[in-house]
């Protein structure tokens, strides 16, 4: 049982798309796609509660806190923290530094101010997590652990999102995700890299290939767009710094995004930002057109023709997926009023 | 009274623009605590268009709904100033370098009242001119203040006038009571950090980084169904709007803690323009909130919030030339915008 139970917000909706799906202003690609989210215009919004545990128990990676059960059998991989209370922070490197910013690092700043300044427990930060630790002044009350740990006093704040069909809802967007951002935004002086930046990952959609992205490529390169991949943290082959990341993000005015852990980066923009992302038919993952709500950016999405194939087929050779669909850069050139 | 400044004539402007900037953090935080550095500035956002374009026409006037839907967001950027003087009646800062911080204030202060004070401290102004206005306050000083807190530490004192109770309880929300310096005439600082988003103008950005702050910090009690009229509704609108299940409420008995939770709990809200609707920040994104706009009073204000904090923003024009005098407005198109705001929900 929780010592202490401080409801901050419930669970509710946040509206997407406020003018519609409307084709050729919102929705751009092949014809005859679907919309996106099945037509549904609303994203999560998770609520946020603050509850404290005597004892608790924090597991690093993948990140998870429990109540700890002082009575059950002694396990020796779990060790004590050096310090008697500590609130959890899911970091590491199995947190993309989106998802690091827009939650984890959202809750610290927000409990500083209810809660004051309290040691703060999780794995190993990366770099970048490190720099946005040491620009909002955490790095000196971080404690890394690397095995699941005791803590005497646990103090944690999480989000709610309810239940969808008998299991935890996905977390969407929510307006407690734009602490750390507002916070490290304020920080960077924007520096304009390009005013068109393409956020994306070196390898292609996990579950599918697309079949001309080197094409893509060459187009986004040729129309003058920098393409910033944020899970290496690099631009073209040279590494990028956090606050380098957020200047340059800062700096753009058209943003092209594929990979929905990364949506927080986009709160780096400022507000009226044009940020168009990239999906497939039949997508169903609102969390960039949400985030894009959130922080009052101008979100449009291309969705790629969804292919058809059938159950049985085997994976092409030298093909890591079944699925294979191409981005369609007439639309992204609509999209991004290059055309 | 000072003599000093008494001559108004005598008084030269300057804004940010006219400062060396610096570049990086580091850089900037040097430029805020090194005693030898001299007067910088430090820009954190340019001037940027946003789209305020409203969900839907409700009230039958297509081009007064459209009417300036890009809005250019001021920029902001902060100015480090050495030996500089606030005066806490005005809430002008003067650098004896460079003269007044014009970006602050619109009119030049009058004499300053109160024997001049000295403290060897590095500091920032808790507002500008407006600081009794909760609008101002709320989105623009107290950003201004909280966010140059949180980048140079605790090393930056927060100054100003004795606050009012209500200005005070936000002050605490945020931990920013302890060591705030009340000043009671002007006084000159080490050094003062400002910066121009307590200009006159809409808010930027950087306010939701508070508002979010502060909504987490007073929590929410209540499910979020309520439908809530604030301010001086006509009275025809308030009968219609009763039958579609709005509330009117009464915000002035209320803490500041417990407004922005009523806020929180809404899925509506109608009010006039101006001040009335000054806590909708408080209230989730997706919230509808109706502007009742009286004719040629229109503002962007309100427009621009609903914009940078996710609301869904709906403007509703009267004839009436005040929030008192009868608007004009039919009864079927009044259901007819009624009914829009709440089914959408």
């Amino acid at each position: 049982m929780a010592r202490l139970h401080l409801d901050h917000a419930q669970p509710t909706f946040v509206p997407i798309a406020p003018r519609g799906f409307v084709p050729d202003q919102v929705l751009f690609g092949a014809p005859r796609v679907r919309p996106p989210f099945g037509g549904q215009r609303i994203a999560r919004s998770a609520g946020l509660v603050t509850e404290v545990y005597e004892p608790g128990l924090v597991l690093p990676t993948p990140f998870a806190t429990r109540i700890f059960d002082p009575t059950a059998p002694d396990n020796p991989a779990w060790i004590d923290a050096a310090v008697a209370t500590a609130a959890p922070m899911a970091s590491g490197a199995a947190v993309p530094l989106g998802r690091f910013l827009t939650e984890g690092l959202a809750v610290a700043v927000l409990q500083r101010d209810v809660i004051g300044t309290v040691p703060l427990i999780g794995a190993e930060l990366t770099p970048a997590q490190r720099a946005a630790m040491e620009a909002l002044d955490f790095a000196a009350q971080f404690i890394a652990i690397d095995q699941p740990t005791r803590v005497r006093r646990m103090i944690v704040t999480q989000r709610e999102t309810g239940l969808h069909q008998g299991r935890p809802a996905p977390l969407h967007a929510d307006r407690f995700m734009r602490a750390a951002i507002e916070a490290l935004r304020f920080a960077v002086e924007p520096y304009e890299i390009s005013a068109q930046i393409a956020l994306r990952r070196r390898e292609p959609l996990s579950d599918y290939v697309i079949a001309n992205r080197l094409s893509f490529d060459s187009w986004l390169a040729s129309m003058g767009v920098v393409t910033i991949d944020a899970s290496a943290m690099c631009i073209g082959g040279r590494d990028l710094g956090l606050l380098d990341l957020a200047a340059a993000m800062a700096g753009a005015r058209n943003v092209v995004i594929d990979d929905p852990n990364q949506a927080g980066l986009l709160g780096f923009c400022d507000p009226g930002t044009q940020v168009v992302e990239i999906a497939v038919d039949g997508w169903a993952d609102p969390r960039i057109a949400a985030m894009c709500r959130i922080f009052a950016l101008d979100w449009r999405v291309v969705l790629c023709a969804a292919p058809v194939y059938s159950i049985s087929q085997p994976v092409p050779l030298g093909s890591k997926s079944l699925l294979r669909t191409e981005i369609d850069i007439a639309g992204v050139a609509m999209a991004l009023e290059l055309s | 009274m000072l003599d000093q400044t008494n001559r108004r004539s005598s008084i030269t402007r300057f804004d940010a623009g006219m400062l060396t900037p610096v570049h990086g953090l580091a850089a900037w935080r040097t430029a805020c605590f090194d005693p030898a550095a001299p007067d910088q500035v430090f820009h954190h956002q340019p001037a940027r268009r946003l789209n305020t374009r409203p969900q839907d026409s409700v009230d039958g006037d297509d081009q007064g709904n459209d009417r300036g839907a890009n809005y250019e967001l001021a920029a902001v950027s902060s100015v480090s100033l050495a030996a500089a003087l606030l005066d806490p009646g005005s809430m002008a800062i003067f650098s004896p370098a460079l003269g007044l911080f014009a970006r602050a204030i619109d009119t030049l202060p009058g004499p300053l009242q109160g024997s001049l004070q000295r403290l060897d401290a590095v500091a920032t102004p808790v507002a500008g001119a407006d600081i009794n206005d909760l609008r101002h306050f709320l989105y623009q000083g107290l950003p201004s203040a909280v966010m140059l807190r949180g980048l140079l530490g605790a090393g930056l004192h927060v100054a100003g006038p004795a606050l009012r109770p209500w200005q005070a309880e936000l002050l605490a929300a945020l931990g920013l009571d302890q060591g705030y310096y009340s000043m009671t005439g002007p006084t000159k600082f080490t050094r003062i950090i400002a910066t121009d988003m307590t200009q006159k103008a809409a808010p930027s950005r950087f306010a939701r980084g508070v508002i979010d702050r502060l909504r987490f910090r007073f929590g929410q009690d209540h499910e979020r169904t309520r439908r809530l009229m604030v301010g001086t509704v006509p009275a025809e609108i308030t009968d219609e709007a009763r039958e579609f299940g709005f509330e009117a409420v009464d915000l002035a008995a209320l803490t500041m803690a417990e407004q922005a939770r009523l806020f929180a709990s809404a899925t509506a809200v109608i009010g006039p323009s101006g001040s009335a609707l000054a806590l909708v920040g408080f209230c989730d994104p997706g919230t509808a909130i109706l502007e009742l706009q009286p004719c040629g009073a229109a503002e962007d204000w309100t427009r621009v919030l609903c914009a940078l904090f996710a609301l869904d923003w709906y403007g509703l024009d009267t004839d009436a030339p005040d929030a008192v005098s009868p608007t004009g407005l039919d009864r079927t198109s009044l259901r007819t915008c009624l009914n829009h705001i709440t089914s959408a929900k």
